[in-house]
């Protein structure tokens, strides 16, 4: 598989050069806005950082947190981030709405291609890795555990290895004199666990937040990893743009008919771009969602700027946070609007959107074909347009989509799940 | 810094004014767009008179070229029609959709210019205004307006972006 760039600075050469008459592509050419469709949509090297993470990228603290996203241990209730993060379904579960310890009020988005950021959540109400990666374990949906059962955990459990990567573990969480379960729980004050938080004194307080946020940003490392691989899409991108405009036939006449589709009349390039497929941006689809009350990125950008763990509250180690500092919370297409996920896997990770109410890709694409829902808050995303789109359509549609397939990265396999994997043929 | 409000209602009204044809940009590239788009973005520098003609504006992004979905500043160079530039008053920048009807997802800042101890009596040297937290977030059809409220008088112009 090529994967240098060569043809990608081939590309953005001509871009400066005087305009020149277009050639007319032949039936199965490519125009030159096309030609930098597919480079922007090809999967490009190089691991990403988030400045707000002082140990992403340190190897030992991926290891931790790929162990620890992986450990069953780290909730009462013995669920891990893995429980619905599956990796043999591309970190999804399967299910319309999450299930744990309760069932959640939205669908488990993958982790592949998220990377970028800036926003995390189908809501946004994180703007890191590791900030996302605490809200599932303190959901009495989700993992139903707390930071306090953490702490205990890992002064139990990982001491030794926390304090190399980390540096001693607090004093307050040294003793362990905390009680088994507490944090802050402003849902509901009269909890328990809400007591108990305020039973607790301040150093205990600031104790055990630290160790949940060091292992949060172990576990934020990790996930930093779980690009998607290069798929026959990228392979067929680099087959076109060095010069054979049927891609080195990686995919087939129906997936480029798709392909067409998809960054032509269709236009779901609109939204669905760049390497990882997604704008990173929130939309409302007016999905048929009766009886829905969810405010969508309203409500998740509200609850990031309160948030004590987004880029520049004391947690952080970012110096400059320019995304959160702009952020306008009132933005009107904000109401009932979700983040656009990723579409590198999509194949496997039925169900779709971010209620998880449509069982399939094809009707997803039948959604799109006829828009037959309005929203329940807001308004639908006006550049959407019913796209009539015919059975041939839909199934080439499909067909493109499944050439985005690719294996997950070993390296955010449960190592066991590495070990015992049988040697390739 | 002051927050970039800008009523919807007078927004839309400038969604219909014409596009500058005094951009820097020569019209062969915009013409070939209705062809065949250019395989890049255009720059986002465009020099525009305003409506009634009493300044001219020269606006340019900073990157000049910003990426879809990056936050990127801009500047307004702001003269009136006798060539003086405009240092007080108030220069207002913002970006919308007409055809999405919609805005930036962010909350730009204007920068104040230079202002005394109590931050009054801002100055913007060589008639030079700054925002920050531009961000474009979709392709397509962007309005760039520009409000001038000067020495004579306010005015205003907008232009198009085509963001791809
Ligand atoms: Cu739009």
């Amino acid at each position: 598989m090529h994967r240098s760039l060569p043809a990608l600075m081939l590309l953005a050469a001509c871009g400066t050069q005087a305009p020149a008459p277009t050639p007319a592509p032949a039936d199965d050419g490519w125009t030159p806005r096309q030609l930098k469709q597919l480079a922007d949509l090809r999967l490009q090297e190089g691991a990403f950082g988030d400045p707000t993470n002082r140990f992403a990228g340190d190897a030992r603290a991926i290891e931790l947190g790929r162990t620890w996203f992986y450990d069953e241990a780290l909730s009462p209730g013995g669920f891990s981030c893995a429980s619905c993060h599956k990796p043999e379904l591309h970190f999804t579960d399967a299910l319309p709405l999450a299930v744990a310890a309760g069932t959640a009020g939205r669908h488990t988005p993958t982790i592949e291609g998220i990377q970028q950021g800036p926003w995390f959540f189908w809501d946004g109400r994180a703007d890191s890795l590791w900030a996302q990666a605490m809200g599932p374990v303190e959901s009495d949906v989700e993992m139903d555990s707390d930071r306090t059962f953490v702490a205990h955990v890992i002064r139990e459990q990982y001491a030794a290895a926390y304090e190399e990567v980390f540096g001693p573990l607090p004093q307050a969480v040294r003793e362990g004199d905390l009680p088994a379960r507490a944090r802050p729980d402003a849902g509901r004050p009269e909890g328990e666990l809400h007591q108990a938080w305020l039973g607790m004194t301040e150093t205990q307080r600031k104790a055990v937040t630290e160790v949940f946020v060091n292992v949060s940003k172990a576990i934020g490392a990790f996930e930093l990893l779980a690009v998607p691989q290069p798929a026959p899409f990228d392979a067929f991108v680099d087959a076109v743009l060095t010069g054979d405009p049927s891609g080195g036939g990686h995919l087939s006449d129906e997936a480029v008919d798709g392909l067409r589709l998809f960054i032509g009349d269709a236009n779901c390039v609109s939204c669905h771009l760049g390497p990882f497929f997604t704008d990173r941006a929130f939309h409302n689809l007016g999905l048929p969602e009766p009886g829905s009350s969810d405010f969508g990125r309203t409500t998740g950008a509200s609850r990031l700027l309160a948030s004590e763990f987004n880029c520049q509250g004391p947690w952080s180690d970012a110096t400059s946070c320019e995304e959160l500092r702009f952020l306008n919370p009132d933005f009107d297409d904000f109401k009932a609007a979700f983040k656009t996920p990723p579409l590198r896997n999509v194949t496997k990770t039925a169900p779709y959107m971010h209620f998880g109410g449509l069982q399939a890709l094809d009707d997803v694409l039948e959604f799109y074909s006829e828009l037959p829902s309005e929203p329940w808050t807001g308004h639908r995303e006006l550049t959407l347009q019913p796209l009539h789109l015919d059975e041939a359509q839909r199934s080439s549609l499909v067909a493109f989509l499944t050439s985005l397939e690719s294996g997950v990265r070993p390296e955010v396999l449960p190592v066991q799940a590495v070990a015992e994997a049988p040697a390739e043929p | 810094m002051m927050r970039l409000w800008m009523a919807a209602v007078a927004l839309a009204a400038c969604g219909g004014s014409q596009e500058s044809h005094e951009g820097h940009q020569g019209h062969e590239g915009h013409d070939m767009a209705k062809a065949e788009a250019p395989m890049q973005a255009e720059p986002l520098v465009r020099e525009v008179k305003t409506q009634a003609g009493l300044y001219t504006v020269s606006f340019a992004a900073e990157p000049t070229t910003p990426g879809m979905g990056d936050l990127f500043s801009v500047s307004a160079t702001v003269v009136d029609k006798y060539g003086n530039p405009v240092e007080t008053g108030e220069v207002l920048l913002n970006a919308r959709m007409p055809h999405h009807n919609h805005g930036m997802e962010t909350d730009p800042l204007m920068d104040p210019g230079a202002c005394d101890d109590d931050g009054d009596n801002c100055r913007h040297e060589g008639g030079v205004w700054k925002a920050e937290g531009f961000k474009l977030h979709m392709p397509g059809e962007w309005t760039v307006t520009i409000e001038v409220t000067g020495a004579l008088g306010h005015d205003r112009t907008s232009f198009v972006y085509d963001m791809r």
